[in-house]
């Protein structure tokens, strides 16, 4: 059995374009996943449908169990997500914040029992930053506070991260901290984890397989070194780049061009332009 | 707990202190049923009381709603009037009003009764507007409240100005006063200012984790919107009692909950407790000035509220910053 299995998905909103259009891939139990794709490709909106917010067309299981059909304190138990920016109305110790990730598994007057504490406080060890415990959420660095909406996530404990850019706001320090102790937790536990990114490398980096979206549509899936190659990128980015290996990986690793696209693609021979020099510029 | 021998002592001072001064001692033992003068016992019992019980239930009642909205909307302005159920209430005080001059004065009993169903009226035209694909996003309905609130308003300054000049209903009704107290008001409005201050306390844990946003409410497991329908009826249903019963007190749903969020925490399990308390307690005290400084005349319970809770909220907003 499959952990995520996405069948024809399909949304749209408000009647207009497709958002997400017809994407299908399964995931299996402790994957890492990463998902890429150009702004306003619809990585977020398969976050959403994933994390059970939009009412799609089509299917998305978990676990072998439609993600609607889930009650939502069941379903908030076993995926967890997370997202760009957490933004709460009310300053608030970022101990509270991390206990929200709790609430799924507490009762009706929200007590924490003893081991809630307990992974609570795991939570910010597993991330080193024991010492923001007591810190006003809004008195810490951007960095500071998406390691706590982290943690927070790591107090819910989910089966499934689901990572929409979290890592977005963040300088090389923290994304690196940050993506190495999802990996440490996540992966040797054998748990689920996509994430999207919109750094192609960090991607590449963190992930076991890529999705890439173009337009709502799964434009190609599988393994970093070998969906990821200028043609690609050129396909849904509109950018041109150079592909090195990452000499401690192995991996690929997308380099930026800033020379003119269409005299490069000329000399690579990818694009006959000299008969239709517009074509490029669409 | 604590509050509990502190909100009784301040009780005590409020019935003492008045038109007429009445010794502790005595209203000690008028409230155990010992010997006093009937006088002391009429002003007691029958005025200073209930009008003691109403001020804290209509103040606990705008305060947790008014803690309770703002942590659904994510929006710190938000208060219980929001929805329009203040101006749908005096609008339909008013009209009662006006029809019993025109048809029959016995109408005027009724009024209560108007105020109540004309601000459930005004708060679910509301609700109709803003929803959407049976879902009920935030800004349309603070959109839509903000229409209604200025259609009703539109209509009272209509009655007034065309069907009716009493000005010292018109002023009950817009600014507020709890001198209409009567027993039966006092133990309604206790029951559902009660009520509904325990049930924001018991789903304190919802209304935390909305205070993330929506979204985020919904990845740790919270049913959005039932709870956004829930609070939203529950809330408008306490409003609209506290208003039938004293007209529309501004301020003290806005601002108490801040007051207590800022003393005792974000934790709503803590901080609607502690609203409802607080904003009792300011309502009542608030009242003692209205009733007492400007003797035989009573200055407009909303008067006072707006003149000492800004500064209040003021210090408290500028001391918050030099900490940050």
């Amino acid at each position: 059995m499959y952990e995520i299995e996405v069948k024809n998905l399909e949304f749209s909103y408000n009647e207009g374009k497709k958002a997400l259009n017809g994407i299908t891939f399964s995931v299996k139990k402790g994957e890492i996943i990463g998902i890429i794709g150009p702004n306003g490709s619809g990585k977020t909106t398969l976050v959403k449908a994933l994390s059970a917010i939009l009412t799609y067309k089509g299917s998305v299981k978990v676990k072998g169990k439609e993600v609607k059909e889930y009650s939502k304190r069941e379903f908030a138990q076993l995926v967890g997500v997370a997202s760009q920016e957490f933004t709460p109305a009310y300053d608030m110790k970022a101990k509270e914040i991390v206990e929200m990730g709790r609430i799924p598994y507490t009762g009706l007057l929200g007590k924490l029992s003893s081991k809630d504490d307990e992974i609570v406080k795991h939570a910010f060890k597993a991330l080193g930053i024991e010492n923001l415990m007591n810190r006003m959420f809004y008195s810490l660095s951007g960095g500071e506070r998406q390691m706590v909406y982290a943690a927070k996530v790591f107090a819910q404990d989910p089966e499934i991260l689901i990572l929409d850019e979290t890592t977005a706001h963040l300088d090389i320090g923290h994304v690196e901290v940050l993506l190495n102790k999802i990996l440490r937790a996540f992966k040797k536990r054998k748990k689920t984890v996509l994430a999207t990114f919109h750094d192609i490398n960090q991607a590449i980096i963190f992930s076991d397989k890529l999705l890439v979206i173009k337009n709502g549509k799964l434009f190609a899936k599988g393994f970093p070194n070998d969906v990821i190659n200028k043609k690609l990128i050129y396909e849904v980015y509109s950018a041109s780049c150079s592909i090195v290996k990452h000499p401690q990986s192995e991996k690929v690793n997308v380099l930026m061009n800033l020379e003119d696209e269409r005299s490069y693609f000329q000399s690579e021979g990818i694009l006959n332009l000299s008969e239709n020099p517009q074509q490029v510029l669409k | 707990m604590i509050a509990l021998p502190i909100l009784t002592a301040f009780v005590l001072l409020n019935l003492a202190f008045g038109s007429v001064y009445i010794p502790i001692s005595d209203i000690i033992k008028s409230l155990i049923g010992m010997k006093v003068s009937n006088v002391q016992n009429v002003i007691i019992l029958q005025l200073r009381l209930p009008r003691i019980l109403l001020g804290l239930g209509v103040g606990a009642a705008l305060a947790s709603t008014g803690n309770a909205f703002q942590a659904m909307m994510k929006n710190p302005l938000a208060d219980p009037y929001i929805l329009g159920v203040s101006s749908g209430a005096a609008f339909g005080a008013i009209l009662i009003n006006v029809l019993a001059q025109m048809y029959n004065p016995n109408l005027i009993f009724y009024t209560w009764i108007f105020a109540f169903i004309f601000g459930i009226l005004a708060a679910a035209i509301t609700y109709l507007v803003a929803r959407k694909n049976g879902k009920l996003p935030v800004t349309e309905l603070i959109l839509s409240g903000v229409m209604v609130n200025l259609l009703f308003s539109a209509g009272v300054t209509f009655l007034i100005v065309y069907g009716w000049r009493n000005v010292q209903m018109t002023s009950f009704w817009l600014l507020g006063s709890l001198s209409g107290s009567g027993w039966n008001s006092v133990i309604l409005v206790g029951v559902v200012s009660i009520g509904v201050s325990l049930f924001f306390t018991l789903i304190g844990k919802y209304l935390n984790a909305m205070t993330a946003g929506e979204e985020e409410a919904i990845h740790v497991g919270v049913r959005v919107e039932l709870l956004k329908v829930t609070v939203f009826v529950v809330g408008t249903f306490a409003t609209a009692v506290a208003v039938s019963a004293s007209g529309i007190i501004g301020f003290v749903g806005l601002i108490m909950p801040h007051i207590a969020r800022r003393l005792f925490g974000t934790d709503h399990r803590i901080s609607m407790p502690a609203s409802a308390v607080l904003g009792g307690a300011f309502l009542v005290a608030c009242d003692s000035i209205a009733r007492t400084a400007f003797t035989p005349a009573e200055m407009p319970i909303g008067t006072i509220t707006a003149l000492v809770g800004s500064p209040i909220f003021i210090y408290i907003l500028r001391r918050r910053r030099k900490v940050v």
